[in-house]
């Protein structure tokens, strides 16, 4: 499992947004190295299984980012079906492929674009629009790309970022950027939807036969509301509680049944 | 890899207990523990009745399964998507339609309370027989 420590792969459509991702590739360069940054997927040769390529790809990579553009939705292809919607099509088999992975996920939204609504998005491709997104517009194109910066470090491993300090040359900049800035768009840190640990709150109530079970249950309703309304930290530490009390359940009924073998095994003996 | 982990012990602990199971009909057998809350109460909780119904279905009986926990028999389909999306992130559509842990908690409470009441319909609901 040895992989590169931070890698940021930017996924776009070359017809909607080669400029856009070719400007957020060189400005990242400014707070990430150049070989923690991927553009391109170079690794797919000829012959290759593009899918099982794009799924070897993603494995070294800890933060996709997908650079939606103006025509980044509705693209259609020579049939005029839109692009999307073909389930080979790159831009969804990375997508999806991430999502399917949890990896990191960052919408990033150009030209003032709204972020695409579940129904629009394809199936394996749908929980994108619950990934905290991050817009950029070209007239505060430094600012909106720091702030990008800044949630990818909150998310890679320390060690990794160097945040440049303020840049003093143009004034403007750095008087509005802090108060501005987090006002307008403040941006937590992009976060996967914890999993509610469900199947284990059910197992352990229906087959370890413990209250217990009970209480994981309870937790894990708790996640998706909590996550909902944006409380993230406490939805990821409601997740671990349903899980940890499904753990607690199943622990404590293989203790009982032991406890119990015991009990049977001193009382046999002592009838005897 | 820590779900590497959690996967090898998951299913060595499930195949462990299917095996014993298997070879071990539960009932009057004094090697499997008693549900405590049966024990002190003399009333059924959720999940009395589910080590019976596992031994049941994995000798083919869907019927006898049923009859001793019907909730665990219904929540198969749910467990085996559930169990899954967790360890593969495959079937993500299915288990998000089924992933409503409001709904869960309703379904089982009400369940242990039916599931008690001496009463026909209710009755059948019990884990003795």
């Amino acid at each position: 499992m040895a992989s590169l420590p931070g890698t940021i792969f930017i996924n776009y459509r070359k017809d909607d947004s080669s400029w856009n991702a070719l400007a957020l590739y060189n400005e990242l360069q400014k707070y990430f190295s150049k070989e923690q940054i991927f553009k391109d997927f170079n690794t797919i040769l000829p012959g290759d299984d593009f899918v099982v390529s794009i799924d070897n790809a993603l494995r070294k990579c800890d933060v996709l980012i997908v650079v939606i553009g103006k025509s980044w939705l509705e693209m259609k292809d020579v049939t005029g079906k839109r692009r999307l919607d073909d389930p080979d099509d790159f831009v969804r088999l990375e997508i999806s492929t991430a999502l399917a992975r949890n990896i990191q996920v960052i919408p990033v939204l150009f030209d003032d674009v709204p972020m695409p609504r579940p129904e629009e998005l394809p199936d394996n491709m749908r929980t994108l629009y619950r990934r905290q997104f991050v817009e950029i517009d070209s007239k505060r194109f430094d600012d909106d790309v720091r702030n990008l910066a800044e949630a990818i470090k909150k998310v890679l491993p320390d060690g990794t970022i160097r945040i440049p300090p303020e840049q003093s040359h143009s004034s403007n900049y750095s008087q509005t950027s802090t108060h501005q800035k987090s006002g307008s768009s403040s941006i937590p840190p992009p976060m996967a939807k914890p999993d509610n640990n469900l199947v284990w709150a059910i197992l352990s109530t229906l087959l370890c036969c413990l209250p217990l079970g009970i209480v994981s249950i309870i937790s894990a309703t708790k996640v998706d509301n909590l996550w909902s309304s944006g409380q993230h930290n406490e939805a990821v530490k409601e997740a671990k509680k349903a899980k940890d009390w499904a753990i607690y359940s199943a622990i404590g009924s293989v203790v009982f049944w032991v406890i119990y073998l015991m009990v049977i095994a001193g009382s046999g003996e002592f009838v005897y | 890899m820590l779900k590497k982990t959690t996967a090898i012990l998951f299913f060595t602990a499930a195949l462990v207990a299917a095996v014993v199971i298997y070879h071990h009909p539960p009932g009057n057998n004094p090697f499997y523990p008693p549900c405590f809350f049966k024990k002190w109460t003399g009333f059924d909780c959720a999940g009395c009745g589910s080590t019976r119904a596992c031994y049941q279905l994995m000798h083919g009986n869907i019927a006898q399964a049923a009859d001793h926990n019907i909730m665990l028999l219904l929540f198969i389909p749910v467990i085996v998507i559930g169990i899954v999306n967790v360890f593969t992130a495959r079937m993500q559509v299915a288990w998000q339609h089924l992933n409503k842990p409001m709904i869960v908690l309703w379904l089982i409470l009400l369940f242990w309370l039916l599931r008690n009441i001496p009463v026909f319909p209710f009755i059948w609901m019990h884990s003795d027989k």
